[in-house]
């Protein structure tokens, strides 16, 4: 399991030892919020290979770009979540496609590379890359604070606001403490290593990070009570962000353009190439 | 919680009770909450009814709807349940949170088991503080989960919602006072919460999300399965075991947790064995005097 969370990444979880994430930001994380659902929106309700296709790119320019994110972190993030999906959905599309009517390319036995399998394979695996793409984005430079003040801005309620912050700090926390617990079990003799011995010292690890964790949290809740946190609705930010007319506009108009996109795109009034057309525009 | 309730680093010292009393939750709470749960089902039966049951070579709308219909329905249950848990719930969901996310991220999408494991802290929540608590932690931490390290799970949101709330309906039922009722509770939400699952895993992810279940798909296409029935036919494998596993360590994690956390819960009491409730008693009347 040590080997397996050393995989993970952490993008938009706390990072003690580095500058806030928020001190560099050029937008304003409720700006980040609203721009990810546009985006969210965008690629799944537009039924278009142009659209993912499109926003995957910008992402990689924005990652490139972007000071505060590391490309190679980015990209490696991008390949440990996408690159899975790619090699399944290839495999269960592209080879075992179950439409009657595809157009076939090559078939051993069950297995059977089609136009179409291949087709809604590349499709399905855009729309999720990207969607990890710009997540990854908002994720990389974003810390809990940050995400915080956001959701406060977008006039999230409070509570809603203070579980998740509190979630996305506890991340790493909770992570570290079961790579201790698994250390220290390893130590007195537990095979570690083996699937079916985690699971079994599952239970008592839990119970543990639970109870410490519940304590840590009334810990925290006493000092938020006693600083008066939740008397006002609406608290001041915990970091300084860049805000101004041009970002409280964007998070007017970019909600409202992908709501009319996907509306055009549904109604037909939008018209963006689909995969047969682009395929028919391949073969000439 | 305020500041008289607790004692420093000590835990609350009155108790609550969550999902039992609610003197104060609006009407418009259940309304919403129940006008969510509609949304779900009629974007599930929709889908079953009007959709292909395999993918075309242009996506179509499909996957629009599928999105819409379940994130609308679980933002309406986050929304009706809200104001249905105590200020003090808080304080556990985000550690449940996390470790949906720390063991799901895992399970679920780095080991060839077709499994997720990914909705443990849901269930502990529902346990311990009701179907309303389980079903909001469930939506939070996919809708977490997804914006920070995998956003593939935000469609699962419905599921989240629906497996948390049935943890705390079943605990209400006593489901969670002997090993085996809690994994027959577990096979029983299994099937419903792999039924909501299928036409996202199909429709959305083609069915190859994880190494283990996407494994299972691929043979049943190949077996001569349409993608949504694979899918559904995964699922329902995957989900019952899954759950009811789930259900078990939350029934084991339930006995390893101290009785002085577990009695600030009543709602937790009933999952207790009589034996356990009067040792949690006892140990109460020891704290009191």
């Amino acid at each position: 399991m040590t080997a397996m969370q050393g995989r993970l990444s952490e993008p938009g979880l706390e990072r003690h030892s580095r500058t806030s994430p928020g001190s560099s930001a050029i937008l304003h994380p409720a700006t980040e919020l609203v721009l990810l659902a546009s985006a969210l929106l965008c690629i799944y309700g537009i039924p278009s290979p142009v659209v993912p296709a499109t926003l995957l790119a910008l992402a990689v320019i924005t990652a490139a770009a972007s000071p505060r994110i590391a490309l190679g972190r980015w990209a490696a993030t991008f390949a440990v979540l996408a690159a899975p999906m790619l090699l399944m959905v290839g495999l269960i599309q592209g080879v075992f496609y179950p439409g009657d009517r595809a157009e076939v390319l090559w078939r051993w036995g069950a297995a059977a590379v089609t136009v179409d399998g291949l087709a809604v394979a590349l499709q399905l695996w855009l729309r999720v890359a990207a969607m990890i793409a710009v997540c990854a984005l908002f994720a990389f430079g974003s810390d809990s604070a940050r995400t915080f003040d956001g959701m406060i801005r977008l006039r999230a309620p409070l509570g809603i606001a203070y579980v998740c912050a509190t979630a996305l700090s506890l991340i790493p926390l909770l992570r570290g403490q079961v790579s201790h617990a698994l250390e220290a079990r390893a130590a007195r003799g537990w095979n570690t290593a083996r699937l079916g011995t985690r699971l079994g010292l599952l239970p008592g690890i839990i119970a543990g990070l639970l109870t410490a964790s519940l304590v840590q949290l009334d810990q925290r809740h006493d000092t938020l009570e006693q600083r008066g946190f939740g008397r006002v609705r609406r608290p001041a930010s915990l970091q300084e962000h860049r805000d101004g007319r041009v970002q409280r506009a964007i998070r007017w108009a970019a909600p409202l353009a992908s709501i009319a996109l996907v509306a055009g795109a549904v109604s037909g009034l939008v018209h963006l190439p689909s995969a047969s057309e682009i395929l028919g525009a391949i073969r000439g | 919680m305020n500041t008289r309730d607790s004692v420093s680093g000590q835990g609350l010292v009155t108790t609550m009770s969550p999902g039992e009393s609610r003197p104060n939750a609006p009407k418009w709470a259940y309304l919403l909450t129940a006008a969510g749960s509609l949304v779900i089902i009629a974007t599930y039966v929709a889908v079953l009814v009007t959709q292909p049951a395999t993918l075309g070579q242009d996506l179509g709308n499909t996957t629009l709807w599928v999105m819409l219909g379940y994130l609308a329905g679980a933002a309406l249950i986050a929304a009706g349940t809200l104001p249905l848990i105590p200020r003090s719930i808080y304080a556990l969901m985000p550690v449940a949170i996390a470790l949906n996310i720390t063991v799901g991220q895992i399970v679920g999408t780095l080991t060839p088991i077709p499994l997720y494991l990914d909705s443990l802290g849901s269930v502990i929540v529902g346990v311990l503080a009701g179907p309303a608590a389980g079903a909001l932690t469930g939506v939070l931490g996919n809708v977490i989960w997804g914006v920070t390290i995998n956003p593939t799970v935000i469609a699962f949101t419905a599921g989240a919602a629906f497996v948390g709330a049935a943890a705390g309906w079943a605990a209400r039922l006593g489901a969670f006072r002997a090993a085996w009722w809690a994994v027959i509770a577990g096979l029983i939400v299994g099937v419903p919460g792999g039924a909501l699952g299928a036409p996202v895993a199909a429709f959305l992810f083609g069915g190859g999300l994880g190494v283990g279940t996407g494994s299972i798909v691929a043979t049943l296409q190949a077996a001569g399965l349409e993608m949504l029935g694979a899918t559904t036919a995964q699922s329902l494998a995957s989900d019952t075991a899954d759950k009811a596993i789930i259900f078990l360590i939350a029934f084991l994690v339930l006995r390893a947790l101290p009785k002085r956390i577990v009695r600030r819960y009543p709602l937790a009491m009933r999952s207790l064995s009589a034996r356990s409730r009067r040792g949690a008693g006892e140990t109460r009347e020891t704290v009191s005097a």
